[in-house]
């Protein structure tokens, strides 16, 4: 699997996000991040919603918003017992289930952190490729096909 | 060998004059790759029809994009497409020509949901030079996770009007609206309805 970081420079991420905004990611100020605003990130690193571990998949995406050119999302999902894969898809991988994988971790939970850029995405997790779930964190979309989906905002200043 | 001087500049002249009617035909290379051939080019022609009135075609592209990879009928698809892309044209109609896509593909979520168009005039006017994105996102995601639409409208756009960070819009939970609702002098004379 590849790692996160690896994916965030994802050419192809990067042009659907920069389609999508109308410009060109601003990549290279997001990467040359100085460490006060790691921290400033860090202290906000707040999950949102409890652990829950019921039965039910609870989704604990982490929305950031940061200043300038958009931010680093962890997409997270509670254990789901008995999954093999789950996958993330939405706006930012041109609606693709192969691009972006979370990680199962140590506490059980998946993850996969992203960076994006200031914008409005619709995204949804695909477990075992065929089961399509929401992100209980994140706002429900209204969806024209019937199908569980969530809409994040990244700020836009 | 005689017509050969005539036929070339003719198919000069025919593709010349195909060109204006033309225009700058859309053909996604993504659209083409994931749809048979006839789906896309209903698909493409509603791509083409977004670009000849000068609005963003990547928030229909995309939409097409979700259908498909929710495996939805392609009559299903194409339908949402035409509503999305009629609610982009009312979305620039009221933020304006300068807006930019981000603004205008959630703008046209708003339509889609309900939110008069008269709102989002409201919203533009009240920010200005700065975007409505934050704000009306803030709103709809409020009203998905079931503030009452009036109190939502009315405490985003009360932060709005103080020109809040978007910061504060994003973390918009619906009980900071019925808290603003139940104290709103103490939010609107002191400047922080959001905690």
């Amino acid at each position: 699997m590849m790692e996160p970081d690896d994916q965030l420079h994802d050419p192809r991420l990067e042009r659907a996000v920069a389609l999508l905004r109308g410009s060109a990611p601003d990549v290279s100020g997001l990467a040359a991040r100085t460490g006060a605003r790691r921290r400033r990130r860090a202290r906000r690193n707040l999950l949102l919603g409890g652990g829950g571990g019921t039965a039910a998949a609870l989704a604990l995406t982490l929305t950031l918003v940061g200043s300038g050119g958009g931010e680093k999302v962890t997409f997270a999902l509670a254990a789901l017992p008995g999954a093999h894969s789950v996958a993330l898809v939405g706006d930012f991988t041109d609606w693709r289930t192969d691009r972006l994988q979370l990680k199962a971790e140590g506490d059980g939970r998946w993850r996969v952190t992203v960076k994006l850029p200031p914008g409005r995405y619709r995204f949804a997790y695909v477990v075992d490729g065929g089961e399509w779930r929401a992100d209980a964190a994140a706002a429900p979309v209204l969806d024209d096909f019937g199908r569980p989906t969530s809409v994040m905002t990244v700020g836009t200043e | 060998m005689q017509h050969r001087g005539i036929v070339i500049p003719f198919f000069v002249t025919l593709s010349l004059l195909a060109l204006p009617l033309g225009g700058a035909r859309a053909q996604d290379s993504r659209v083409m790759s994931r749809f048979p051939a006839p789906v896309a080019t209903r698909v493409n022609a509603l791509v083409d029809s977004a670009l000849r009135a000068g609005l963003p075609t990547e928030p229909i592209v995309l939409r097409a994009l979700e259908g498909h990879a929710k495996g939805i009928d392609p009559d299903r698809i194409v339908a949402a497409l035409s509503r999305l892309r009629m609610a982009l044209q009312v979305a620039r109609a009221a933020l304006g020509p300068a807006s930019s896509t981000i603004e205008l593909t959630t703008a046209a979520a708003a339509l889609q949901a309900g939110v008069a168009e008269q709102r989002l005039v409201e919203l533009h006017q009240i920010r200005g030079t700065q975007s409505v994105t934050t704000p009306l996102g803030a709103y709809l995601d409020l009203v998905a996770r079931g503030a009452q639409p009036d109190r939502a409208w009315a405490h985003v756009a009360n932060l709005a009007r103080r020109r809040a960070g978007d910061a504060e819009f994003v973390r918009l939970m619906p009980r900071d609206v019925e808290r603003t609702v139940a104290e709103p002098r103490t939010s609107n004379a002191t400047g922080t309805g959001t905690p």
